[in-house]
C-alpha cells in the first residue's frame, strides 16, 4: 500500500494483532504470583492452606526452588559489582513490595487467584532503607549482609586536569539535578506462557521480551537446560520501551514450570503488579559543577551520579549510570572532566531499562546547569551552547574521559535550524513582554545527543557487557523469487519489521511486498547479540539485512550473467532483473534466476545449489544522534499548573530509511519526556511502601496534554554504517525535560528555586511557599 | 444467567455470571480477543467497545448489564461499513505503533463517525473523546490528525 509508513499495522486495526495475553493452548494452566507487602522483612511462608484448594496443581516458594532455579545472570557486570544472590522467588527475606515470595499455578486464573489469596507471609520487619540518603547513611541498615554497606559498585574517570581547571575559572556553576522514579507503562504489560515440548524434551515459551536470544540464555543458565531445547517465541509486543529488554524471574519461573508439569502454564501481570514489578527506569540523582570563562566557554565538568538500583543489582541496569558517565559532557567541547558514579540498593522495586537509559539523567543535569551558566554570565542560552558546541571538523571527536566518541553531525547548523523554525529571538521578546505583564510565561532549550546502535562488541566487553554487539542476519529467496529475510530484532511498534523489509529490498531491488520478515523466534532466527535495544535495530540489525541482501544479490547476479551467457562483471541487477549493463535486450528476472539456482540443472561451475546468504554486522564505533530540543511554557500562578504552548524538536540521526517511521518514534519519545517532566512519578512512603499502585494514580499524558509539536531535521549519514543510519528510539524523551524545566525557570524567575531541579516537576511545588 | 444480546449483528445468547467483567467475557469465552486490558480498571480505554452504538469500557462493565444490548467489538467495527475508512486515515497518518492500545480508538472513532460527528461535534468534545484511550506510543499527534481527518476538519 504506498503511502503508508507500516501496511502491515493494518491488522491492529482490525482487532487481530496477537499479544501473549491472546494465545492458549488445550490443557493451559494459569500461575499467579505472590508477592511481598512489605519494604524489608524477614519472612515465612504457609502454603498449606492454598495447596488444598482444588484445581491448583502447585504452589512453589522460595524454599522449593533453591536447588532447581539459579541466580539470574548479570548482564552489565561492571568491576567490583556485588551480586545479591537472589532468584526468581524470595527465600527467608524480602527487600520489596512486588518481590515475587510464591507462585501459585491452577486450571484457570479464578482459582489460582483465590488459592494465592491464601498464601500466609508472616512478616517480621526490619529497618527499611527508602531513599539514596538512608542507603548511604553512616549507620544505614544493610540489604545484603554479607556486604559492607548499599553501594553495588562505584567508579570514577578523568580527564584532562579537572582540578586545575575549577582552580583557574572565574565562573563556578553546580546544582543537584533528580530524575524521579518512572514507569515505561507499555500498555501491554508482561506476559508469558510457556509450554512443555515433547518432541524435544524442551520448553517453548512465548514472551512479551525486547530480546528473544538474551532470554534464551538466562533459561538455560538458570534452569541448567541446554539452549537447544529451549525456543522463545515473541508474539507482538505491545510496548516495551526498554522494561522488556532484560529477562525476568517471571519468564524463568514459567519455563521451569512447563517442564516441571510437562504442560502449558500462562502468566500474565496485571497493571498492579506491573506498577511494583516491571523494572522502573531513571531514579537518579545528578551533582554537576561546571567551571566557565567570563565568555562563556565550559572549562571543566565535575559530575556525580548516583543512581537508586532498587532492592538488587538486578540485569543490566547498573549500566544506566555508567551509560551516564559516557553521555555526561554531552556536545560539548569540555577539556578538564571528572566524573564519578555509584549505584545504591534501597528496599524499591529493582530498575531496569527505560528509554534513554542514563542518558536523560545528565542531560537534564547538564542542560540545567548550562542555563544556570548562561544566567549568571548574562548571555543568552543558546548562544552559550552555539560557543561550546564540537564542530564538524573535529569528529570523531573522543570526550575528555575517552567515554564518548562522538561519530559525527552538525551541531551548530542543526541548532540555528531549529532557532530559526521556532522563531526564537522573537519568542524570547514576546515571552519577556508577557512576563512584564504578569504572566508566567518562558523559553527553555535543550541540547542533546543519544548513543545508538550498540554497539561495538569490543567495547561491549571492555565496559563489562555480557554479550557482543553485532547481528545476524539470513535472507532465503524462494525458488519463486520473493525473500523472506530474518532477524533477531524484535518489533515492539517502532516498525523494525518494515525497516528490514525496505532495506532488502532496495538492496535487490524488488518490490517491498514481495520481501517478508521472520522474527521472534529463536529456532528459526539468527542470533542477535544485544536484542532490540539501545535503538540498534536499523543501524545494526538494518545494516546485517543490508550486507546480507548484497551478497544475495551477488549470487543472483552470477546465476544471471550464466544464464545470458556474459561475464559476471557485465551484469547488473535492476528493477527486479539481471542485465548486461547497458542491454536491456539481455536480461533475465530475478524469479528465472532463483528459479535456476533451485533447479541446479546449470550453474555457474563450483556454484552451490540454492540461494541464500548470511552475514553479521558488527559496528566499529557507536553512532552518536543529536538534537536539539525547544519549549514555550506558561505557568499559572495561580495553581502552578504548566501548560506548554508549543515545542520544536530538531534531530539528526544519520539516513532515514522510513522518515514516517523516524518521526513516529520521536514525537513519541517527546511526549513520554513531557509525562516525566511535569505528571509521572512512582512514589513511596516512609516505610517504603509504592504509593502509585494504579493507572488511576500514574497520570500518562492523554491525547488532550500534548502541545502543538514542530519538527525540523539534517540527515548526516554516520561513517561507520553502511546504510549510514544512526537509531532514533530514544531522542525524544532525552532532552525534553531540561528543555520544559529551562522553560519554566525562564518564565518564573528566581522563585522557581530548586523547584525545577527534580523531575517531576508538580504544580505544588511551583507555588509560592 | 443467559444473556441475549446483539454481539457484532448476531443474535447471541450467553451463559455467563452476571458479575462477569465484559471484556473477560468477550475474551476468555467468547474468544474475541481484539478488545485488550491494559489497567482494567476504566482509565486507559483499550477495552473500549460499543453498546447499543455508544463508546463504553468492557472492564467496567458486568455482563448482567448487556442482557438486551448490542455489543460491537472491534471485530464487529473492522467488518462494518466504515472501517475502510478508519483504517486508511490511520494507516496514512501512521497513527499505531505498538497495536495495544489500537481497537480502544477504532472503537471510540467509530461511535463519534456513527453520532454523524462531522456536523454534530464541537472541537473540544472530539478532543475529550479521543483523550478517553491512552496510548504510550504514538504521543497522539497522528491519532488526532487522523480522527480530523475522518471528520473532515483541518488542524
Amino acid at each position: 500500500m504506498p503511502g503508508h509508513a507500516r501496511p502491515s499495522a493494518r491488522r491492529f486495526l482490525e482487532g487481530r494483532g496477537r499479544y501473549v495475553a491472546d494465545l492458549s493452548m488445550p490443557g493451559m494452566l494459569h500461575a499467579v504470583v505472590v508477592r511481598s507487602t512489605e519494604a524489608h522483612a524477614d519472612i515465612s511462608v504457609d502454603a498449606s492452606a492454598a495447596r488444598a484448594v482444588a484445581g491448583v496443581r502447585l504452589v512453589l516458594d522460595g524454599g522449593d526452588i533453591l536447588a532447581a532455579i539459579q541466580p539470574p545472570p548479570i548482564i552489565w557486570d561492571v568491576p567490583g559489582q556485588r551480586r545479591s544472590g537472589l532468584r526468581a522467588l524470595a527465600h527467608g527475606r524480602v527487600r520489596y513490595v512486588g518481590e515475587p515470595v510464591a507462585i501459585v499455578v491452577a486450571e484457570s486464573e479464578a482459582i489460582a487467584r483465590h488459592a494465592a489469596a491464601l498464601v500466609r507471609i508472616a512478616y517480621a520487619p526490619r529497618p527499611v532503607v527508602a531513599s539514596i540518603d538512608q542507603a548511604l547513611a553512616a549507620d544505614a541498615p544493610r540489604l545484603y549482609d554479607d556486604w559492607p554497606d548499599n553501594v553495588v559498585a562505584s567508579a570514577e574517570w578523568s580527564g584532562g586536569e579537572p582540578d586545575a581547571a575549577f582552580a583557574d575559572a572565574p565562573v563556578h556553576v553546580s546544582g543537584r539535578y533528580v530524575s524521579g522514579r518512572v514507569s515505561a507503562h507499555s500498555l501491554e504489560t508482561r506476559g508469558v506462557l510457556a509450554a512443555y515440548d515433547p518432541a524435544q524434551d524442551g520448553v517453548t515459551i512465548h514472551s512479551s521480551t525486547q530480546g528473544p536470544h538474551q532470554l534464551r540464555e538466562a533459561i538455560a543458565w538458570c534452569l541448567g537446560v541446554a539452549e537447544h531445547r529451549i525456543r522463545v517465541i515473541v508474539p507482538d509486543v505491545g510496548g516495551a520501551f526498554g522494561s522488556k529488554s532484560c529477562p525476568y524471574g517471571e519468564e524463568i519461573l514459567l519455563a521451569y514450570l512447563a517442564l516441571w508439569l510437562r504442560a502449558p502454564v500462562r502468566w500474565i501481570e496485571s497493571r498492579a503488579e506491573a506498577f511494583v514489578a516491571c523494572a522502573p527506569g531513571r531514579d537518579e540523582i545528578v551533582d554537576i559543577e561546571l567551571a566557565l570563562s567570563e565568555d562563556g566557554l565550559i572549562l571543566g565538568l565535575k559530575a556525580l551520579i548516583t543512581l537508586d538500583k532498587g532492592a538488587e543489582p538486578y540485569a543490566a541496569s547498573v549500566g544506566a549510570a555508567w551509560a551516564g558517565a559516557m553521555m555526561v559532557t554531552g556536545a560539548y567541547r569540555i577539556a578538564d572532566v571528572h566524573v564519578a558514579t555509584r549505584v545504591v540498593v534501597t528496599n524499591k522495586t529493582p530498575t531496569g531499562a527505560y528509554r534513554g537509559y542514563g542518558t536523560p539523567e545528565v542531560n537534564f543535569a547538564l542542560e540545567r546547569a548550562l542555563d544556570d551558566a548562561a544566567r549568571r554570565i548574562g548571555i543568552d542560552p543558546a548562544e552559550l551552547r552555539r560557543r561550546n558546541l564540537v564542530p564538524p571538523e573535529a569528529m570523531p571527536a573522543p570526550s575528555a574521559t575517552g567515554l564518548l566518541l562522538l561519530d559525527s553531525g552538525r551541531y551548530e547548523e542543526m541548532l540555528d535550524l531549529a532557532l530559526d523554525a521556532f522563531d526564537y529571538r522573537a519568542r524570547v521578546g514576546r515571552a519577556r513582554a508577557e512576563r512584564a505583564e504578569g504572566r508566567a510565561v518562558g523559553i527553555g532549550l535543550a541540547f542533546y545527543v543519544e548513543p545508538t546502535n550498540l554497539g561495538p562488541s569490543a567495547l561491549c566487553g571492555m565496559i563489562g557487557i555480557a554479550s557482543g554487539g553485532f547481528d545476524i542476519a539470513t535472507i532465503r529467496m524462494e525458488p519463486s523469487g520473493q525473500v523472506v529475510v530474518f532477524t533477531g530484532q524484535t518489533p515492539m511498534g517502532q516498525g523494525v519489521e518494515r525497516v528490514l523489509q525496505q532495506i532488502c529490498a532496495a538492496e535487490l531491488t524488488m518490490p517491498d511486498e514481495d520481501v517478508t520478515v521472520v522474527h521472534g523466534d529463536t529456532q528459526a532466527c539468527p542470533y542477535t547479540a544485544y536484542g532490540s535495544g539501545g535503538s540498534r535495530g536499523t543501524g545494526i540489525g538494518g545494516s546485517a539485512v543490508m550486507l546480507a541482501a548484497s551478497r544475495l544479490r551477488e549470487k543472483l547476479c552470477a546465476i544471471g550473467a550464466h544464464l545470458l551467457g556474459a561475464a559476471p562483471d557485465d551484469v547488473e541487477l535492476s528493477q527486479g532483473g539481471v542485465q548486461v549493463r547497458d542491454d536491456a535486450a539481455r536480461r533475465v528476472s530475478i524469479a528465472r534466476a532463483a528459479r535456476a539456482a533451485y533447479l541446479a540443472h546449470d550453474l555457474p561451475a563450483g556454484m552451490d545449489p540454492g540461494l541464500d546468504a548470511r552475514a553479521s554486522f558488527d559496528p566499529a564505533t557507536l553512532a552518536i544522534t543529536y538534537g536539539v530540543a525547544l519549549a514555550e511554557v506558561e505557568v499559572d500562578r495561580e495553581t502552578g499548573l504548566v501548560n506548554v504552548r508549543d515545542i520544536l524538536f530538531g534531530h539528526d540521526c544519520g539516513r532515514q530509511i522510513n522518515p514516517a517511521l523516524v518521526e513516529a518514534q520521536v514525537i513519541g519519545g517527546i511526549v513520554q519526556g513531557i509525562g516525566a517532566t511535569l505528571y509521572e512519578g512512582l512514589d513511596h512512603d516512609a516505610a517504603g511502601r509504592p504509593v502509585t499502585r494504579c493507572m488511576r494514580d500514574y497520570p500518562l499524558p492523554f491525547a488532550a496534554d500534548v502541545p502543538p509539536i514542530a519538527l525540523v531535521h539534517l540527515e548526516t549519514p554516520s561513517p561507520f554504517f553502511p546504510n549510514g543510519a544512526k537509531g532514533v528510539g530514544e531522542s525524544g524523551a532525552i532532552p525534553i525535560p531540561a528543555a520544559i524545566a529551562n522553560a519554566i525557570r525562564d518564565a518564573l524567575g528566581d522563585t522557581a528555586g530548586d523547584a525545577v531541579n527534580r523531575l517531576p516537576i508538580r504544580p505544588e511545588s511551583l507555588l509560592p511557599s | 444467567m443467559l444473556i441475549n444480546c446483539t454481539l457484532n449483528g448476531r443474535d447471541t445468547a450467553i451463559e455467563a455470571a452476571a458479575t462477569t467483567r465484559l471484556s473477560a467475557l468477550l475474551r476468555e469465552t467468547l474468544g474475541l480477543t481484539g478488545t485488550h486490558v491494559a489497567c482494567d480498571e476504566g482509565v486507559c480505554g483499550s477495552c473500549t467497545v460499543l453498546l447499543d452504538g455508544s463508546a463504553a469500557r468492557a472492564c467496567l462493565t458486568l455482563a448482567g448489564q448487556c442482557d438486551g444490548v448490542a455489543i460491537e467489538t472491534v471485530e464487529g467495527v473492522a467488518a462494518g461499513e466504515t472501517f475502510e475508512t478508519i483504517a486508511d486515515a490511520f494507516l496514512r497518518h501512521n497513527a499505531l505503533q505498538c497495536g495495544f492500545c489500537t481497537p480502544g480508538f477504532v472503537t471510540t472513532v467509530a461511535a463519534m463517525l456513527r453520532d454523524d460527528a462531522r456536523e454534530r461535534l464541537g472541537d473540544a468534545e472530539v478532543e475529550a473523546r479521543i483523550s478517553s484511550v491512552a496510548c504510550r506510543c504514538t504521543g497522539y499527534l497522528p491519532i488526532v490528525a487522523a480522527v480530523r481527518d475522518l471528520l473532515g476538519r483541518d488542524r
